[in-house]
């Protein structure tokens, strides 16, 4: 048996029969040893468990992960809530347009989908009931919408996409931007229909002093983003030292406005570090197969055995696309990239896509399996909070998760669009 | 047994206790130090080499101890639903299975590990730190005797825990 066939079925054989993502790669990477007769050198064990997360460029994972989870604590959510409800709650279904675009401007200060849902859900699902919205549309709502926080800057797994794959995490952030905007506005598209034909209700319209009353207070939180990206795209910092910048930024508020307890820091930390738990333990046990696979070429056989069926990119992007959505459906978004990446970007990049638009579409593409059942983790929390079981959310989701895929197609096939803004700044 | 149980339990409960607090010390470090680094650079136009090391080798400690309690509390991302439609019985077997390999692998790189860490790592010195590469190198080994310790205690505690029962 061919080595890459080996490790194909070792690797799906452990995962299916319920192992961890993170100890599948790692026993997979052992097995391998084995086959190759590499026993002598099961030093590749701890050794590649270490450099797989020796790196400075994967830190502004935890830094943005902790600056996050630390701006949620100090109630800013409910600033840029009350903002987007100046801006746009007087159209029809106007709270779950306020969620949508609420979403977007929580995207510049998070990275991850999970606590965008968790935060604008706990304002918005109740507030969503009260005024008369079915409670399985407003989770549905919230869920769909928070999968643009990982698309528009910063992403955690643009992080994770850019250091193994060595795609700059700069130009995958802004190249984040319009496809995430896309997202916004085709949401709301869906939004406006379904809201027209239930009647749901507008809220009042807000004079042009509430408005600028509302956006002065959600200045802090507005804020952040712009001293992340600009402080990276003006080159005053790296990414990992932006997102420590933010991290004492968002202390900094957090101490201004007195939101911020001891207690709520400690919490923060805990939280970011029980994630990094899991997410470097997965990390750095595909570093010991990503070696190996590397060191026999597997990637090399797999993207020949498949360039050999197909060269046409369309069709090729198309195929690995239905293969992502099936995955995400499956498994958690972290462990998926990192899994798939180290096959899959080496093979489109040789059909001839962009790196950085490959990245985009792998990101935008797993963000959806967020919201996909059996395994959605957007799902379950949008769920958690509204107090309903999952199936109706689903039922009412489903239009959303269509026109997302909708959405992804233009990101795979209009790649213009998506490195529009990296070769403004120069980096495509 | 009860005491056992008992006793095991809180073992477990306090090494977590230990592990989140060295964990939070570390991140807090890697916070300070990069952040005085960006400030030492714009302010005082200097900066220090062993910024990166420091903070990078906070980082690779302080994720590979906080794996155990993510362990003990079974979330390190696993795909079920296939498992879950077998009978109770198939269950628990495969999930015997699942603890037994884990431990076998957990093994092979604690035992690697250290001496890795001792051997080669004891020989190499960092580039602008200049401590040898032991402590760093131990990372991995420690963090899986830590996961090993965990599960073991886990057991102990709660016995096997098969997908569908999990959520009771």
């Amino acid at each position: 048996m061919s080595s890459a066939l080996f490790v194909v079925l070792v690797l799906l054989g452990l995962i299916v029969l319920g192992f961890p993502i993170s100890f599948s790669l790692g026993i997979t990477g052992l097995a391998l040893l084995y086959k190759l007769d590499m026993v002598f050198m099961m030093e590749i064990l701890p050794q590649r468990m270490f450099s797989g997360i020796n790196s400075f460029v994967i830190m502004a994972m935890p830094f943005f992960m902790l600056a996050g989870s630390i701006m949620n604590r100090t109630g800013i959510t409910t600033s840029l809530v009350g903002l987007a409800e100046a801006c746009i709650g007087w159209v029809r279904g106007g709270l779950a347009h306020v969620n949508i675009v609420g979403s977007i401007l929580f995207a510049g200060l998070t990275g991850s989908a999970v606590a965008d849902t968790a935060a604008l859900g706990s304002v918005l699902i109740p507030a969503m009931k009260k005024a008369g919205y079915a409670k399985e549309f407003a989770a549905a709502v919230t869920a769909a919408s928070s999968v643009i926080g990982p698309i528009i800057p910063p992403s955690i797994i643009m992080v994770i996409y850019g250091s193994l794959m060595n795609v700059s995490i700069a130009g995958l952030f802004v190249a984040g931007i319009l496809p995430g905007l896309l997202f916004g506005v085709t949401l709301m598209g869906v939004t406006y229909v379904v809201a027209k034909k239930r009647n749901y209700p507008k809220q009042e319209r807000f004079s042009a002093s509430e408005l600028g009353d509302r956006f002065v207070r959600s200045l802090p939180a507005l804020m952040m983003p712009i001293i992340i990206l600009g402080g990276i795209l003006g080159g005053v910092f790296t990414p990992t030292e932006a997102a420590a910048v933010a991290v004492l930024y968002a202390i900094a508020i957090g101490c201004l406005f007195k939101r911020l307890s001891l207690e709520d820091l400690w919490l923060a930390l805990k939280e970011t570090v029980l994630s990094q738990g899991m997410i470097l333990m997965i990390l750095s046990c595909a570093g010991i197969l990503s070696w190996l696979m590397a060191s026999e070429k597997i990637p090399d056989q797999i993207a020949a055995a498949i360039l050999s069926v197909t060269e046409n990119r369309y069709v090729l992007l198309f195929l690995i696309n239905v293969v992502l959505l099936v995955v995400g459906m499956f498994m958690d978004i972290t462990a998926a990239l990192i899994m798939l990446a180290a096959i899959m970007a080496p093979l489109a990049i040789e059909a001839g896509v962009d790196p950085l638009h490959f990245g985009i579409i792998m990101v935008t593409n797993l963000n959806i399996g967020l919201i996909t059942p059996p395994l959605g983790a957007c799902l379950f929390v949008a769920s958690g909070i509204a107090r309903i079981p999952l199936r109706p959310i689903v039922r009412e989701i489903l239009p959303f998760v269509l026109a997302e895929i909708a959405v992804l197609f233009v990101v795979i096939y209009f790649e213009d669009m998506v490195l529009f803004l990296p070769r403004l700044f120069g980096y495509a | 047994m009860a005491t056992l149980r008992k006793s095991a339990e809180k073992i477990s409960d306090c090494l977590e206790f230990l592990t989140v607090l060295l964990a939070v010390a570390l991140a807090v470090v890697m916070v300070i130090v990069v952040n005085v680094n960006v400030f030492f650079r714009y302010v005082l136009q200097e900066s220090f080499q062993w910024v990166e090391e420091l903070s990078v080798y906070s980082m690779i400690w302080m994720g590979l101890l906080c794996a155990s309690i993510v362990y003990k509390r079974q979330e390190h991302p696993t795909i079920d639903v296939f498992v879950a439609s077998l009978p109770v019985g198939w269950q628990v077997a495969i999930k015997w299975l699942i603890e037994i390999t884990i431990a076998g692998f957990l093994i092979a790189v604690i035992y690697h590990g250290v001496s890795y860490a001792f051997e080669s790592g004891g020989k190499r010195f960092t580039n602008s730190l200049g401590i040898t590469l032991t402590l760093p190198y131990m990372a991995p080994p420690v963090g899986c005797a830590l996961i090993l310790l965990q599960q073991v205690l886990t057991l102990i505690v709660r016995g096997i825990q098969i997908p569908g029962r999990r959520e009771e």
